[in-house]
C-alpha cells in the first residue's frame, strides 16, 4: 500500500526526472498483434531434420533462417536463390566456400559463427554412420568435408563436383542449428526446445496441444511484424473454419477443397491457394516381393498407365486448382528443362491397355495397392476411379485404404500411394529423379522398397549428378527421364496443393511449399 | 469381515491392474512393430536397426516384460519415443486438462440427468415423461462427434457465442463438457427414472403419504435414497468412462488432455506413453467401480451387513 508520503515522493520525483529528460517525441508504435494459425496436425518434435513434415515445415522458416533461401518475392516461380545467413557462395572444383553474415544471433543471445554452420552441415549431425539426424544423409549426399575455416567463412567439399550445393543449402539441412546448444539439449531435447536465427523464438512446444512463438526483437533483419504467432492443434475442420469465421484465429490451413467455396463466401476472409513443390504418385511394386508379383511385366504396368484417363480425374477432383503431369518428370518448376510440347510416351488408350493386358500374360491375379487413407487431398477419390478403369480393361486391384503409414508400407502390396517433393535444388529435376530413385534413394533402399534401378539407370544418374555444364545435365536428364519412363516403376498423378484461409485484413504471400513464412515482406498487418 | 473384504478388493484390483499391463504390452507389440510407425517412410533398415537398439526393441519380449514391470514398480513409466521425455510426466501435464473436462462434464450430467429422470417418473405416462425420454434417448444415441460438430457449428460459427476450440477460459470449456455430458445424462435420466418408478409404488411411500408428508420430503428422503443404489451403479461406471470417453471429444474440440494424447500416441505406436495411458485409465475406472462399492454399503445398510 501506497502511503501519502511515499506517493508525494514519488511524484515530486517522477516530476523532476520528465522535466530532466529530453523532450524527445515517441513514435506512436502500434501493438504488434498476437496471431493464432489453426493446423490439422503438429509433429512430434521440430528438430530441422527429424522433424520434417509438412506440418512442421510451416514452423521452420520462423524458428531458424537457411544460408541460402528460395526467393518468392523476387521470383514467385522460384527459380531464383537469395542470400540469407549466407551471404556469397563460390566453387572451386570440387569446393564451396561459403561467406556468413556476421553478427546473427541466436535466439539464446549467442553468435552465430563458422563453427555453428559447419557443426550444421556436419557428418556428425546430418550424414555419419551414427548421425544425429541421420536423414540428413540423403540431402547432404556427396559431402565429404565441411570445415570452418574462418571465423564467418565455411567450406563444403563434395566427392564429385557439385554446381548445387548452394541449392541444397536453401532446404532443410540450410537452417543453422547453435552447436553447444545442440550438443547439450541431444537431438531430442533440441526438438522440443530448439534455438534458431529466425524472427520468432519458441516459448513452448507441445506436439499435441500447440507451437507458441514469440517475436525475436534480435533478429538480423529487424524484429518480425507479429508479437507473437501460435500454431494451434485443432484437428477439426469445423472448428478451425468456425474460429476463423469469429475471429478468434488469423489463419487456418487444410480446407477441404470441397469446403473452399464456403470459406470464400465468409465476408472479411480470404482463401489462398498453391500448387506446392510436390506430386501424388502411385508406385507399381517391379520386384519379386511377393512371389510371382504379376507387375514385373513391364507391358502390364503400361497397360496401368494407359488404362486410366488421368487429366480427366484430376480436373474431375480439382478443377483447375492443379494438373496432371502427362510426362514425368517434365515439371514446369523445372524451367529450362520444362517441354510443354512433350508428347506423353504413354497416352491414355483403352483398347492399347486390353492389348498389353493380352500380351503381358495377366491371368486376373489381384494386385492389392496400399493407400493411406485421407492423408492426400482427393487421393483415396481418384483411387477409387482409377480402379473402376483398370476394371475395364481388365486389370482387377483392390486397393486397400489404410490408417497409417506403418500399415501401408508393411508388404505384400503391389502398388503403393506416396508423394514425393521437388523443390530440393530449385530449377533442377534432381529430387525427383535421381535423389527419391537413384540407387540410394528412398523408393531403392526402404524397407518397403517398390524397384532396382537398371543399369542403364544407374550409369545415367551418375553421370547427370555430377554434370555440371547445364546442357550436358539437360541431355543426360532427358536420357535418365526415358529409361524411367521406358521401365514405368509408377505414375506421378498430379501437383500437391496447400490452401489456406485468413483474416483479410492482413496481407500475407504463400509460397509454393507447406511453409508459412510469417517475417517482413511475406506478412504485412 | 471388514478386513478381508478390503484386501479381497484390492487383490482383484492388482491381478485386474497386471492383467491391463500384460493385455496392452502383448498386443502393442504382437500389432506391428513401432519402429518402422516412428521414424520417418524413408528410413533405412541400418537406421531402424540403430532405433531398436537404442530402445531395446531388439531383446526378447519376456525380457523386455520383465524389465518394464518392474521399472513400473519404481514409478518409472518409459519415455516417450516421440520426443523422448518421461511418459508420466506427458501424461500428468495433461490429466489434469481430462479431469477438469470430465468433472465439469460429470456436473451437466448429474444435474440434467437426475432431476430429470425424477421429473420423469412422477410424471409417468404424461407428456412430459414422454418429453424427457425422448431427449434423453437423443442424448445417449447422439454420436458425441457429431454432436460436438454441430455445437461449433451452432454456437461458433452460427451464433459466434464460444470459442471452437482449445482451452483457457471457462467459455472453452462450455461445449466439450456439454458433448460429452449429455451422453451420460440421457442413461442417468432413465435409470433414474426405471429406479424412481420401482420405489414410488412401495408400501413404505403409501406410508409417508398417509403421515402427510410433503412431495418434496417424500421424493427426497423417502424415495430417492431407496432408488439410489441403480443410480449410483450407472453414476460410477459413467465416472470411468468419462476419462476414456474423452478421447473423441478431446479430439474434436482440441482440448489438449490425455484423450489427445493417445490418439497421437496410439497413431504413432509410442509404446511406453500408450502403456501408460491404458494403465491410467484402468485406475481411474478401477477406483470408480471400488467407489461405487464403498457406496451400496454406505447407501443400503444390509449390503455392508452382509459382507
Amino acid at each position: 500500500m501506497l502511503k501519502r508520503r511515499e506517493f508525494g515522493k514519488l511524484a515530486f520525483a517522477g516530476g523532476v526526472t520528465s522535466l530532466a529528460a529530453p523532450r524527445v517525441a515517441l513514435p506512436q508504435i502500434a501493438p504488434r498483434p498476437a496471431l493464432t494459425v489453426a493446423v490439422e496436425a503438429l509433429w512430434q518434435n521440430i528438430a530441422p531434420i527429424n522433424g520434417i513434415s509438412n506440418a512442421s515445415a510451416r514452423i521452420f522458416p520462423n524458428v531458424y533462417d537457411r544460408l541460402v533461401e528460395i526467393d518468392y518475392l523476387k521470383d514467385p516461380t522460384g527459380q531464383t536463390l537469395s542470400p540469407r545467413l549466407a551471404t556469397g557462395w563460390s566453387r572451386k572444383d570440387n569446393v564451396w566456400t561459403v561467406e556468413l553474415r556476421p553478427g546473427v544471433k541466436f535466439h539464446n543471445g549467442a553468435t552465430m559463427t563458422a563453427e555453428d554452420v559447419a557443426f550444421t552441415l556436419s557428418e556428425e549431425r546430418l550424414w555419419g554412420k551414427t548421425a544425429y539426424e541421420p536423414r540428413g544423409r540423403t540431402f547432404a549426399a556427396g559431402f565429404v568435408r565441411v570445415e570452418a575455416v574462418g571465423p564467418l567463412t565455411v567450406e563444403i567439399e563434395t566427392a564429385e563436383p557439385d554446381i548445387n550445393v548452394p541449392g541444397k543449402l536453401s532446404g532443410y539441412i540450410g537452417y543453422v542449428v547453435p552447436k553447444a546448444y545442440y550438443l547439450e539439449k541431444g537431438v531430442d531435447g533440441f526438438g522440443q526446445a530448439p534455438v534458431g536465427t529466425g524472427p520468432y523464438k519458441i516459448r513452448s512446444y507441445r506436439g499435441n496441444e500447440a507451437a507458441v512463438l514469440d517475436a525475436f526483437d534480435d533478429y538480423w533483419e529487424g524484429p518480425p511484424p507479429a508479437r507473437s504467432l501460435t500454431f494451434k492443434l485443432v484437428p477439426e475442420y469445423a472448428g478451425r473454419l468456425a474460429g476463423l469465421a469469429t475471429g478468434e484465429f488469423d489463419f487456418i490451413c487444410s480446407i477441404p477443397t470441397d469446403q473452399e467455396k464456403q470459406v470464400q463466401g465468409l465476408s472479411g476472409v480470404k482463401l489462398v491457394r498453391q500448387q506446392v513443390g510436390n506430386y501424388t504418385a502411385v508406385l507399381f511394386n517391379t520386384r519379386n516381393d511377393p512371389e510371382g508379383n504379376p507387375l514385373q511385366n513391364q507391358d502390364l504396368r503400361y497397360a496401368l498407365i494407359r488404362a486410366v484417363d488421368m487429366d480427366t480425374i484430376v480436373k474431375a477432383l480439382f478443377g483447375d486448382a492443379t494438373f496432371f503431369p502427362a510426362v514425368p518428370f517434365n515439371f514446369p518448376e523445372y524451367g529450362r528443362y520444362y517441354d510443354p510440347a512433350a508428347k506423353p510416351r504413354l497416352p491414355f488408350d483403352p483398347a492399347t491397355a486390353k492389348a498389353l493386358v493380352e500380351k503381358s500374360g495377366y491371368k486376373g491375379q489381384k494386385l492389392i495397392w496400399h493407400i493411406t487413407r485421407g492423408f492426400w487431398t482427393n487421393y483415396d477419390a481418384a483411387a477409387e476411379i482409377m480402379v473402376e478403369m483398370w476394371r475395364a480393361v481388365g486389370i482387377n486391384v483392390e486397393a486397400q485404404f489404410l490408417d497409417n503409414f506403418q500399415l501401408a508400407y508393411a508388404r505384400p502390396f503391389h502398388m503403393l500411394a506416396v508423394s514425393g517433393g521437388t523443390t530440393f535444388i530449385p530449377g533442377d529435376p534432381y529430387q525427383p529423379l535421381w535423389l527419391d530413385w537413384s540407387p540410394t534413394g528412398v523408393i531403392s533402399s526402404a524397407a518397403w522398397k517398390t524397384w532396382d534401378p537398371t543399369p542403364e539407370f544407374v550409369e545415367t544418374g551418375k553421370a547427370y549428378s555430377s554434370a555440371i555444364d547445364l546442357d550436358e545435365r539437360k541431355r543426360l536428364f532427358n536420357k535418365l527421364s526415358d529409361e524411367w519412363q521406358r521401365v514405368t516403376p509408377g505414375q506421378y498423378m498430379w501437383k500437391s496443393v496447400a490452401n489456406w484461409a485468413h483474416q483479410a485484413k492482413y496481407g500475407w504471400v504463400a509460397i509454393p511449399e507447406f511453409e508459412m513464412r510469417m517475417r517482413g515482406g511475406y506478412l504485412k498487418l | 469381515m471388514r478386513t478381508r473384504f478390503w484386501i479381497s478388493r484390492l487383490l482383484r484390483t492388482l491381478v485386474t491392474i497386471c492383467f491391463v499391463v500384460t493385455f496392452t504390452f502383448v498386443v502393442l507389440r504382437t500389432t506391428g512393430d513401432p519402429v518402422v510407425a516412428l521414424l520417418s517412410p524413408d528410413a533405412l533398415p541400418s537406421e531402424i536397426e540403430q532405433f531398436r537398439i537404442q530402445w531395446k526393441l531388439d531383446r526378447p519380449m519376456i525380457e523386455q516384460y520383465i524389465s518394464y514391470g518392474a521399472n513400473l514398480l519404481t514409478g518409472d513409466f518409459g519415455r516417450s519415443y516421440q520426443d523422448g521425455r518421461p511418459a508420466l510426466q506427458s501424461i500428468l501435464e495433461r490429466l489434469p486438462n481430462t479431469l477438469l473436462l470430465g468433472g465439469f462434464s460429470y456436473l451437466i450430467a448429474i444435474l440434467i440427468g437426475i432431476p430429470s429422470g425424477i421429473v420423469a417418473a412422477l410424471n409417468r405416462g404424461r407428456l412430459i415423461d414422454r418429453a424427457v425420454m425422448s431427449l434423453a434417448v437423443f442424448g445417449f444415441a447422439m454420436p458425441n462427434f457429431f454432436l460436438g460438430i454441430l455445437l461449433i457449428l451452432a454456437f461458433s460459427f452460427g451464433l459466434r457465442m464460444l470459442p471452437s476450440a482449445g482451452m483457457g477460459t471457462f467459455s472453452h470449456l462450455l461445449m466439450p463438457s456439454f458433448t460429452l455430458g449429455i451422453y451420460v445424462a440421457g442413461t442417468l435420466a432413465r435409470f433414474t427414472r426405471s429406479a424412481m418408478l420401482e420405489v414410488l409404488d412401495k408400501p413404505y411411500m403409501k406410508l409417508a403419504r398417509a403421515k402427510g408428508a410433503a412431495p418434496f420430503r417424500r421424493v427426497f428422503v423417502h424415495a430417492l435414497p431407496n432408488a439410489s443404489i441403480p443410480i449410483v451403479t450407472i453414476v460410477g461406471l459413467n465416472l470411468g468412462s468419462l476419462v476414456s470417453g474423452a478421447v473423441v471429444v478431446e479430439t474434436v474440440f482440441g482440448w489438449p488432455g490425455i484423450g489427445r494424447l493417445l490418439v497421437t500416441a496410439v497413431t504413432a505406436r509410442d509404446l511406453a506413453l500408450v502403456q501408460g495411458l491404458v494403465l491410467v485409465m484402468s485406475i481411474f475406472m478401477i477406483v470408480s467401480n471400488l467407489v461405487v462399492d464403498l457406496a451400496y454399503g454406505i447407501l443400503d445398510p444390509r449390503i455392508r451387513s452382509s459382507r
